[in-house]
């Protein structure tokens, strides 16, 4: 995948998130972003998912300008997952996922249901596939939010802290079926607290403080940073 | 085991009933007036009390419908951004939740329906003391349907939303494939519980001379001296009405909280 973000600003309230705010970032499917809370991680990302549109500055996602294209159309080619499941309640698993591919991407029900249960079974998630949300666990439920926003092929998956509402065990489960993606060289941009999984995860590591890229770089940042926040803020990150 | 599970329930709601009735039938036997215990007394006015039964729940359920459309319509004056809109809406509302039904329906009639009808050179007929009591009743409801709305609109959080919009539905589509479905089981529990209100309720209209069950008993009851059998009959007749209803608020609301 392919991001340009050029002179991108943000504000809340007359309170800078993001301040200018420039990357080229080339040929990488696997992007993390990290950083310590409110450096402007979770708005970046919805920035680049059109959830929201910048105050200032210009950016790309692949071939797509998003001060040139509608969401609606640019929903219809990404996929977002939030920081708690948003799986519609009243739906089964199953339902759940057809819905969107039959309502939005105007599959047939049988086109929709088999890619339903292919990617509900590449995810292990086929004993589940008649239960509702309040009868998955945090991390099923959190699984079964991405496999739906995959089922539609998006070109690219937003992530944006999707562990952050689970305990340790179900978020290594959550963890593990993101790793997948990665093996399956799907396209993903993902916020995240975890370090450890950021560095096997991802191909790409942007660090944010305060509103602004400190630094960017390949993975290895994280075992050589060059920024001083950098260093401090994995130095907190492991202190123990 | 789910099956047993219910066998097992519905065992013991009619073992449970059952008791009850022998319960209701010892306080019977054990009535010091029981010698003179004449429900058939009763029987030749059977005809206007089922008349007043049917009366009861008509005015229940078109109470139930134009309370519906005002709690609507107070929902939306709560959320206006015109702020004399919202505070009419709430002082209305603390109006009735401070009053007592009885007297509300009472003010309504004399202060209210009154004069209208003697502006318009109507009578105080059965039928017009139906039509201004039904719309006292959906006006005392009103307030209390639009918490229910607003408690069902806030129940969709706002992330919900947010996916909606992420993955392309369309404003039709968010209403008909997702909220309308959520609100639709959301709000049956509590409607329910406010039909069964609007019947209890109804019976105040007595007061103002609407030929519900209660008024018709009370005929029945003056003519006969059968005091005591047409408030028992009474009594049975309102449970016929509220209890299913009761059961259907239950039965709704455990299929709902499955859900969270």
């Amino acid at each position: 995948m392919e991001l340009k973000l050029k002179n991108v600003c943000k504000k809340y309230d007359d309170k800078d998130i993001l301040i200018d705010i420039n990357a080229h970032i080339k040929d990488r499917s696997a992007i993390a972003i990290i950083g310590p809370s409110g450096a402007g991680k979770s708005t970046l990302l919805r920035l680049l998912s059109l959830i929201e549109t910048p105050d200032c500055g210009r950016i790309c996602v692949n071939d797509n300008h998003l001060s040139e294209i509608s969401p609606e159309e640019y929903y219809k080619k990404i996929g977002f997952v939030f920081q708690t499941h948003t799986l519609f309640p009243h739906l089964t698993v199953l339902r759940n996922i057809t819905l969107i591919l039959e309502k939005v991407h105007n599959k047939t029900v049988v086109e929709a249901k088999k890619i339903a249960l292919d990617l509900l079974e590449h995810f292990e998630l086929t004993e589940h596939i008649h239960k509702r949300a309040g009868q998955l666990s945090g991390g099923q439920s959190q699984r079964v939010s991405i496999v739906r926003s995959l089922a539609i092929s998006p070109e690219v998956l937003f992530l944006d802290e999707p562990t952050s509402s689970l305990d340790p065990v179900l978020t290594q489960e959550v963890l593990k079926t993101i790793i997948k993606l990665k093996l399956d060289n799907m396209n993903f941009v993902i916020v995240t607290h975890e370090i450890l999984f950021a560095k096997k995860a991802a191909d790409y590591i942007i660090f944010m403080e305060e509103g602004r890229i400190v630094e960017m770089g390949d993975v290895s940042i994280l075992d050589d940073p060059k920024t001083w926040e950098l260093k401090q803020f994995l130095s907190n990150v492991f202190l123990w | 085991m789910t099956k047993i599970k219910k066998t097992n329930e519905i065992f013991s709601f009619s073992a449970a009933l059952f008791i009850f009735g022998l319960l209701v039938i010892l306080i019977i036997m054990m009535y010091p007036g029981r010698e003179n215990f004449q429900l058939d007394l009763l029987f030749p006015w059977s005809n206007i009390i089922v008349k007043g039964w049917i009366i009861t729940i008509i005015v229940s359920i078109i109470s139930l419908v134009i309370s519906i459309i005002l709690g609507f319509l107070l929902y939306l004056l709560s959320k206006s951004k015109i702020l004399v809109f919202k505070y009419l809406g709430t002082i209305f509302g603390e109006v009735v939740f401070g009053s007592p039904l009885v007297v509300f329906l009472i003010v309504i009639y004399y202060f209210i329906g009154t004069p209208i009808n003697q502006y318009l050179g109507l009578s105080s007929t059965p039928i017009n003391r139906l039509i201004i009591g039904t719309i006292a009743l959906s006006l005392y409801m009103a307030p209390y349907m639009k918490n229910v709305f607003q408690g069902a609109m806030e129940s969709i959080d706002d992330m919900q939303y947010q996916a909606m919009t992420v993955f392309g539905f369309t404003t039709y589509q968010k209403y008909r494939y997702i909220i309308i479905p959520q609100l639709l089981k959301i709000l049956i529990p509590p409607l329910a519980g406010n039909l069964t209100f609007i019947v209890k309720g109804s019976s105040l209209l007595n007061f103002i001379g609407v030929p519900e069950l209660y008024n018709q008993i009370t005929t029945a009851q003056s003519n006969t001296y059968a005091v005591v059998e047409g408030y028992l009959v009474m009594f049975v007749m309102y449970l016929i009405i509220t209890i299913p209803l009761i059961r259907i608020t239950t039965y709704f609301e455990k299929k709902v909280s499955a859900w969270s």
